[in-house]
């Protein structure tokens, strides 16, 4: 892995870990302030916000969008015109965006890799593939994804030979997109569950290819 | 800030309101929202790759037409050009999209 | 005028950095500062794109400095205020633990529904072509 990418591990010490009876932050004193505001005003009920937490926490994510890549790729719904786009809202694949934007699934082939970006925010598909990871939103993916897109693909281990057409989309909040990867050799058996479990949530924002089956993931 | 770049019009996403305007409690302004593709080349010079392209989401607002006969709907896709100075009202909250 | 947030092409950011595993939420804050946001957005006081305009109003030092849930909390502190639901005064004297006082009735929220309200609105059956979107339709790039 080249020195541009830095790899967080889980034994990092990432996450806070406060000891107990440490102070909290000022920012937890802001929201907790504001939460309690909000609710003893009657504007935000409190089993409305525990089911938002869960529902995007434990309901919604990526698996909905690996269903479609693979009811795509497996159930004979129409694929977009190569290196083209699939103009079909993820209504219509059974997933509907929390604000109703549109969803564009922008194909992948041998001469065009798709990826996505947010330049001016984190504009992600929610819907099918959940909140967007930390990286999407930071700094150095959303500046340098557009200006060199070649370079981020290579520090996060994709290859783009030099004959194939890297298009890189910048989102807006009323167009989502996501990709539709590359169908690995070797998965024409596969069922679409199978398949399903292949996709990774990197591979529909364009930042990763679809591992065969039995390769390491 | 880059303005004055040609780019084509790829996807015509449909009526969508304004965000530049709707963010600033001026009005909806429903307009038309496409994906404009850009050759890298054009926004970022020659050392870029001649091979790669950025699709951007841009509103009519954004645009205006890089030619100045119409062309017909057989001929290639419709060349655009960001303008110098988005049309959108003064203080929008948005600014025009890079470039 | 572009604000702290219009990143596209800059350069100096550093690496990308991936965190292994990363869990949707790093903190409880964060996940109550979403659940918030969410919910007060859905008393339909303000629009997604204003949301986003609140929040790309953070000086752009502090953008940088700070956390993407911390930009919504500026957001939404913003809009609260800005429209009258709650003041800065408010938070502050709840900060220091002198209350605010408790006001009962207003709208409750409902986290399954209305969510549309406050979401970006596609004008569907009103499409008004441009003269230059005429030409656009249907053409892509191969």
């Amino acid at each position: 892995m080249s020195t541009g990418t830095t790899i967080i591990d889980d034994d990092d010490d990432v996450q806070e870990h406060r000891e107990h009876g440490a102070p909290l932050s000022e920012v937890e004193l802001r929201v907790r302030a504001l939460e309690s505001l909000l609710v003893d005003k009657g504007l935000v009920e409190p089993a409305a916000l525990d089911a938002l937490i869960d529902t995007y926490e434990t309901k919604v994510g990526p698996r909905n969008g690996a269903k479609i890549v693979a009811r795509v790729g497996r159930s004979g719904v129409q694929a977009p015109p190569p290196g083209g786009r699939h103009e079909r809202g993820g209504a219509e694949h059974g997933f509907v965006g929390r604000q109703s934007e549109k969803l564009v699934v922008v194909e992948n082939t041998p001469t065009v890799h798709n990826m996505v970006v947010c330049t001016l925010c984190s504009c992600y598909p929610w819907a099918v593939l959940g909140l967007p990871p930390v990286w999407y939103k930071s700094a150095p993916y959303r500046s340098r994804a557009v200006i060199d897109p070649r370079g981020v693909l290579s520090e996060l281990g994709v290859r783009v030979p030099a004959d194939t057409e890297v298009r890189v989309w910048d989102s807006t909040a009323e167009i989502r997109y996501m990709v539709l990867p590359e169908r690995p050799a070797g998965t024409e058996r596969l069922s679409e569950a199978q398949l399903a479990e292949l996709v990774t949530r990197d591979a529909m924002i364009g930042v990763a290819t679809v591992p065969g089956p039995g390769a390491g993931r | 800030m880059r303005r004055s770049k040609r780019g084509v019009v790829a996807l015509d996403h449909g009526v969508w309101v304004f965000p530049d305007s709707a963010g600033n409690g001026l009005g909806r302004k429903p307009q038309h929202c496409y994906s404009v593709r850009f050759e890298a080349r054009e926004l970022w010079g020659d050392d870029a790759t001649s091979r790669d392209a950025i699709y951007i989401d841009l509103w009519d607002d954004h645009l205006e037409p890089a030619m100045s006969t119409p062309t017909c709907p057989c001929c290639p896709p419709f060349p655009v050009t960001t303008r110098d100075r988005c049309s959108a009202h003064p203080g929008r909250p948005r600014p025009s999209p890079w470039p | 005028m572009n604000g702290g947030h219009d990143l596209g092409g800059m350069h100096g950011f550093g690496p990308v950095e991936i965190e292994r595993h990363e869990p949707v939420f790093h903190h409880e804050w964060e996940r109550r500062a979403f659940a918030i946001t969410l919910a007060a957005g859905f008393l339909g006081k303000w629009n997604i794109d204003q949301s986003r305009f609140a929040r790309e109003q953070m000086p752009p030092a502090e953008y940088l400095a700070t956390t993407y849930y911390e930009h919504w909390l500026f957001g939404l502190e913003k809009l609260l205020h800005d429209q009258g639901l709650v003041s800065r005064d408010e938070v502050a004297a709840r900060l220091l633990g002198r209350g605010g006082e408790a006001r009962p009735g207003g709208r409750c929220t409902d986290a399954q529904g209305q969510r549309r309200r406050a979401g970006p609105a596609r004008r569907a059956g009103r499409r008004r072509p441009t003269r230059r979107s005429r030409r656009a339709t249907g053409w892509a790039i191969a």
